[in-house]
């Protein structure tokens, strides 16, 4: 009878969930950040920046957590490589905020009071594309009892194409942001434009790797 | 009946109610855990439910493997009065066979459950039965044809138990889960799985139950008797099931709490299949020493009597009520990755599989196949995560079992010869 028992290895998806909302917290505090860093409160950006990196942190774990319950020996109803290209993707949209955090807690670039609009329309752009996601992602539990089935499935393919949508729009946002510093680099001294162009690359990838995230769990449920 | 005789009696019935308690303490958790982990049955209701039908299996169709286990692994003239190998001491040889595999048999259980190994209680006695014969009467007094027949059966029934699971589960999904409304499919659904289950249970329960009482009924008198019943009880769940609220914030919900439901009918299920199938692991020898002990004589033909197979069912429900209950709640706490659905899917598939193998008269592993139903649902994308190291268990239990509970059993044999002899 304990064969049973030991029949029942731990499911990867709970905690792909538990990862999802960990990544969530971290997104969470990035427009806390930049608004310290437009209103000058460089202690606050400094603090916020540490916050960031220990909720990262967080999430690290459970993405290790998630992938030391993929032995070979357990038989899963997805592909095993597509959760773990998942969690990583996942966690790549973590990692992003995270550098932002880094870059402006390094030093403070020079800012004019026009950047300000696209800037904060950029951040609020990778944050909807990032939070599209979790809203999928909290559908996986439901997914798994569905058996990767039936209009749950629809559901979610329709989420990620709204991802694409989001991060095309993030993109244009970018290059927008980008012609704006380079319109204005006489006015500001180089490294600060050089960091402005870090800032809008890795504020995009928070949109890429949201993106990518998406079309991972599509690809788990076609294959499914 | 000599004193002697008369002695060999108690210790076998004592041995084989031991037999039939450790039974019902290890393997009826099976049947039973899921239910109570999802929430479908109490503890108690478990119990109860678990009682009555492996009390009805081991009755009603349990002689078929017991006669099996009996009379047919070994070549029993071998030990008949007078004319077998033994002289005037074979019968009272075989009993003490006997008495020794029940003894081995208890005993290798105990160790395995000790030291956790997933070991089964059929393969324990009938790797018991067999090492007797072969050291007592050589290897040419087994039948090994039966032998092999029953070890065949240990890796098709497994298989099967995957197959059927896998079905099932595939039924589901197509029928009910990938459908654009789940809550209606599954009360369609429900009154036809109810039905079905039913129809199965009556089958085997008409063909050997009935078969003492109404000696051959007509296939047709079988066949309608069933799917009466069968469509009564469809009826019955369909009414229930539209008495059910369908509000649930998710449908999958809703759908997984009617097969709550419908789970508890598959776990009776599995209990009257175990009972059917491992009655016959402590009732076989003890029956063999009854009837010995009663005719003094050795044949194969007479029906096991009734009394036997009650004491078989009494030692197993007893079995469940002073220890299996535990075991049950174990099970119950620790599996919280199997929804209802796939429970229902992998219980049904074994419960079938065990009961056509039990109205064959041969003895299989109910833990095995129900794990091979498991994995077959797993294989249908049905559960979450399955550790595979358990099928190497599986195989590395009756390459361990076999051999040691045959050693156990003849060196018990070799102690009671020389007390009794």
């Amino acid at each position: 009878m304990r064969g049973i028992l030991k029949l029942f290895a731990k499911s990867p998806f709970g905690l792909m969930v538990k990862h999802a909302a960990q990544v969530e917290e971290t997104v969470k505090l990035l427009r806390p950040l930049i608004e310290a860093f437009l209103a000058g409160d460089t202690a606050r950006v400094q603090e916020l920046s540490e916050e960031i990196d220990d909720t990262e942190h967080e999430a690290d774990k459970i993405k290790n957590a998630v992938r030391a319950r993929l032995p070979k020996s357990v038989l899963l109803p997805v592909n095993r490589g597509d959760i773990m290209g998942y969690v990583k993707e996942q966690d790549g949209i973590a990692d992003a905020v995270e550098d932002v955090g880094v870059i402006l807690a390094m030093r403070s670039p020079a800012c004019l009071p026009e950047f300000e609009p696209n800037l904060l329309k950029l951040v609020d752009q990778v944050i909807h594309a990032a939070a599209l996601l979790f809203d999928a992602a909290r559908a996986i539990e439901t997914l798994q009892s569905a058996s990767f089935a039936g209009p749950e499935v629809k559901k979610v393919q329709k989420m990620v194409a709204k991802i694409h949508e989001a991060e095309g729009e993030a993109d244009r946002l970018q290059a927008e942001f980008s012609k704006l510093v380079f319109a204005n680099e006489s006015r500001i001294d180089a490294i600060s434009v050089f960091q402005w162009m870090r800032i809008a690359e890795v504020l995009g990838d928070v949109a890429d790797h949201a993106e990518n995230t998406g079309d991972i769990l599509k690809l788990m449920l076609a294959s499914s | 009946m000599t004193t002697v005789t008369l002695i060999v009696l108690i210790v076998g019935l004592t041995a084989g109610l031991y037999m039939a308690w450790n039974i019902g303490a290890n393997d009826v958790a099976n049947a039973m855990g899921t239910s109570v982990g999802s929430g479908a049955l109490t503890l108690a209701g478990a119990v109860i439910i678990a009682a009555i039908f492996e009390f009805g299996g081991a009755v009603l169709v349990g002689s078929r493997v017991t006669r099996t286990i009996r009379s047919g692994i070994l070549d029993t003239a071998v030990f008949a009065p007078d004319v077998g190998m033994f002289g005037a001491d074979g019968p009272l040889l075989l009993m003490l066979g006997m008495v020794a595999a029940l003894l081995a048999a208890g005993i290798w259980l105990q160790l395995a459950t000790t030291y956790g190994l997933p070991v089964s209680t059929t393969h324990s006695i009938v790797g018991a039965v067999v090492g007797f014969g072969v050291l007592t009467a050589g290897i040419s007094s087994v039948e090994w044809l039966t032998v092999l027949r029953i070890a065949a059966s240990w890796v098709i029934s497994p298989a099967a138990g995957g197959l059927l699971g896998f079905a099932m589960f595939v039924y589901l999904r197509r029928t009910i889960l990938r459908h654009s409304d789940p809550a209606e499919r599954v009360r369609r659904q429900a009154p036809l799985l109810v039905g079905l289950v039913v129809l199965i249970l009556f089958l085997s329960f008409v063909y050997k139950g009935l078969k003492n009482v109404l000696h051959d009924p007509a296939w047709w008198m079988v066949l309608a008797g069933s799917a009466l019943v069968a469509i009564a009880a469809a009826a019955g769940a369909r009414v229930a099931v539209e008495r059910t609220s369908r509000i649930a914030p998710d449908p999958y919900q809703y759908v997984e709490r009617i097969f709550g439901w419908l789970q508890i009918l598959t776990a009776s299920f599995v209990a009257f299949a175990h009972g059917a199938n491992d009655v016959a692991n402590a009732i076989g020898p003890l029956a063999a020493i009854v009837h010995i002990a009663q005719s003094g004589e050795i044949s194969g033909a007479v029906p096991v009597p009734f009394w036997v197979l009650m004491l078989g069912g009494f030692g197993i429900v007893v079995g469940l009520a002073t220890w299996g209950y535990k075991v049950i709640r174990t099970i119950g706490r620790e599996i919280t990755e199997m929804l209802p659905s796939r429970g229902f899917s992998a219980e049904f598939g074994a419960a079938s599989v065990v009961l056509v193998f039990s109205l064959l008269g041969l003895p299989i592993s109910t833990t095995h196949t129900l794990v091979g139903a498991v994995i077959g649902v797993g294989l249908a994308h049905g559960i979450s995560a399955l550790n595979l190291k358990v099928v190497r268990n599986i195989v590395n239990s009756w390459i361990i079992t076999l051999p040691a509970s045959a050693v156990l059993a003849a060196v018990i044999f070799a102690i009671l010869r020389w007390i009794f002899v």
